[in-house]
């Protein structure tokens, strides 16, 4: 956040911590919001983004526009605990009926339809997740018979609990693979699912729609807290707590990963894809600041001599060489695109080594700042 | 009796899931009229108010459908994404499982329209093809009072798309939405052959 007083001209900048914004507890977000209402919140911004270089503003820190409609927030908050019954029965069935036996069956080598490995890929942390909406549920249904709690703090405290969802939802990709894999080639898998799924608690479902069903539940929460919100008072003591359990189904159904994983993800890539590339890059010590596409000029006839691409990390500046001058040096490492499956495309073509190496970026040298002497060139082309 | 995977993506509020139940409504009558209403779902009530009288929330987000396409019968794993519009890293995972998409725009919204073109590069990568089994949808057109988009701009896109079909709906009067899930049927048949099984291979026994 930054704030001005003009009289001064002088900025502040003021950092605060995420944790803040999500605060479980109603007194932290009480303190968090008193700050933001002093220094006015259209001075807040969300988080600094790495790759668009660039700070967002927070959709849920903006103030939502109330209109009073308590039969529209009660017929909503109604939908959430009905869904949310819904949800349940149908993961407990899905757990009942597929994933318990393969798991018991999977430890027994004489009678396994498939195996551990299988099984962990597939249903993940699916119990986990079962139990934190079991909870939910059983705590919403509590409220909605006695309305002692505060409704909002509920949504809040398992939302936080959801962060399970992360684990699974990252691996649902995995888990989907092999399941067709497994449905293709094993005969008393495909046996099994076939006579499982006629039971009648799955409600029709196949284990495909069921692996989606968590990641669904997640964007249904966001969709939902959203509207609740949009028809909840400012004033009103859910409010703080609606807001944090929204932000937390945002950041979940965002996939995001945490910032060592993002970090290690960005050298990865790089290392993946540069040729030559050190493997020492790979470190938790440094960051990438910045990248530019360059030419490389000869120093006597300042004639262009070939692409390159400069990575400034926090402590050397690398150089590589570019394969051509059209070609951006961020794509071809997979950081140029802000989705992950390009990313999985890029390292499936290195994988296979569909990518020759002369479209690939070469890695050149790379020296440490503190050997670096910046010169004004004549033309001032600077080198 | 082959699978088909298809999803339904598009912005919030152009009835992708109303899309989606229209179909299940037209094709299998439900069992009893109380149960004729369970099939507007989630995000429908979203999307107008007439349709939010009749909602029930004991609604599944994925559907199988069996449908008969060309005298074949085909089992439809109808993947609804409503909700996952801001988030890219989800759309991925629907996107890479899925067979065939079914993109869908309102006619009342030039911006719904627009989003598209987003959405369809985002397959395209996913896929890693140029050609995906594809249906361009304008939906709710039978608000002609409201109408942003011509169906030329419709037709238009689907051209650019390489002649992707087009079709204009409408999920609550059940126009034209059962042509739109057949005609992606159709494409992803003749993209993706299903093998012929009739055909035994003989192996060569020397005894």
């Amino acid at each position: 956040m930054s704030l001005s007083y003009d009289f001064q001209c002088q900025h502040y900048d003021v950092v605060v911590s995420d944790r803040c914004l999500t605060a479980p507890t109603h007194e932290d977000r009480q303190q968090y919001q008193a700050l933001v209402n002093n220094i006015g919140d259209s001075a807040v911004h969300g988080p600094y983004s790495f790759k668009t270089d660039r700070v967002t503003i927070d959709p849920c820190a903006l103030p939502t526009e109330f209109v009073a409609d308590e039969e529209r927030r009660d017929s909503l908050v109604d939908e959430l605990i009905t869904t949310e019954e819904n949800y349940v029965s149908n993961m407990t069935a899905f757990c009942d009926i597929i994933v318990k036996p393969l798991r018991l069956r999977a430890k027994n080598s004489k009678n396994l339809i498939i195996g551990l490995y299988q099984c962990n890929t597939i249903f993940n942390n699916v119990e986990q997740i079962l139990e934190v909406n079991k909870s939910f549920l059983s705590e919403l249904l509590i409220w909605r018979s006695t309305r002692e709690a505060v409704f909002g703090d509920i949504c809040a405290k398992y939302l936080y609990h959801m962060e399970c969802y992360t684990k699974f939802l990252q691996g649902v990709d995995a888990a989907q693979e092999i399941n067709a894999q497994e449905h293709k080639t094993n005969y008393n898998y495909r046996l099994f699912l076939q006579s499982a799924t006629q039971n009648t608690r799955l409600g029709g479902h196949t284990l495909y729609s069921m692996l989606a069903q968590p990641g669904q539940r997640i964007t249904r929460y966001t969709m939902l807290l959203t509207k609740i919100l949009k028809h909840t008072d400012p004033s009103d003591k859910n409010h703080s707590s609606l807001i944090a359990a929204l932000k937390k189904a945002d950041e979940i159904a965002t996939l995001a990963d945490d910032s060592p994983t993002k970090l290690a993800k960005v050298f990865f890539n790089m290392h993946r894809s540069i040729l030559n590339c050190p493997p020492t890059l790979i470190s938790q010590s440094r960051t990438l600041v910045s990248h530019l596409d360059a030419v490389e000029l000869d120093p006597a006839t300042l004639r262009p001599q070939r692409p390159v691409t400069i990575f400034l990390l926090t402590d050397k500046l690398m150089i590589v060489r570019r394969p051509a001058y059209a070609v951006r040096g961020l794509d071809l490492c997979g950081l140029g695109n802000e989705s992950p499956a390009f990313e999985s495309v890029l390292l499936k073509k290195l994988e296979k080594n569909s990518l020759k190496s002369e479209k690939q970026l070469k890695f050149k040298d790379w020296i440490n700042l503190g050997d670096v002497e910046i010169l004004q060139g004549n033309q001032g082309n600077g080198q | 009796m082959r699978e088909y995977k298809l999803v339904v993506l598009g912005s919030g509020g152009v009835g992708k899931s109303a899309l989606v139940c229209s179909l299940q409504v037209a094709v299998q009558p439900a069992p009893s009229p109380t149960h004729s209403l369970i099939f507007l779902l989630q995000t429908v009530q979203f999307v107008q108010s007439i349709f939010v009288e009749k909602y029930d929330p004991t609604i599944e987000d994925s559907y199988r459908k069996q449908v008969e396409v060309d005298g074949q019968q085909c089992m439809l794993e109808i993947l609804d994404t409503a909700g996952t519009e801001q988030f890219t890293a989800m759309r991925d995972l629907y996107m890479k499982n899925g067979q065939g998409f079914i993109l869908v725009f309102s006619i009342t919204s030039m911006v719904t329209m627009n989003d598209l073109y987003e959405l369809r590069e985002q397959i395209l990568r996913v896929k890693d093809t140029d050609n995906v089994p594809l249906v361009l949808v304008g939906n709710k057109c039978d608000l002609e009072d409201e109408r942003m988009v011509s169906r030329e701009q419709g037709m238009m896109l689907s051209q650019q798309w390489g002649g992707k079909p087009f079709y204009e709906t409408s999920a609550r009067q059940k126009i034209n939405v059962d042509e739109v899930f057949y005609d992606l049927v159709r494409q992803i048949n003749r993209q993706m052959p299903a093998r012929d099984k009739s055909k035994k291979k003989f192996k060569c026994l020397i005894l």
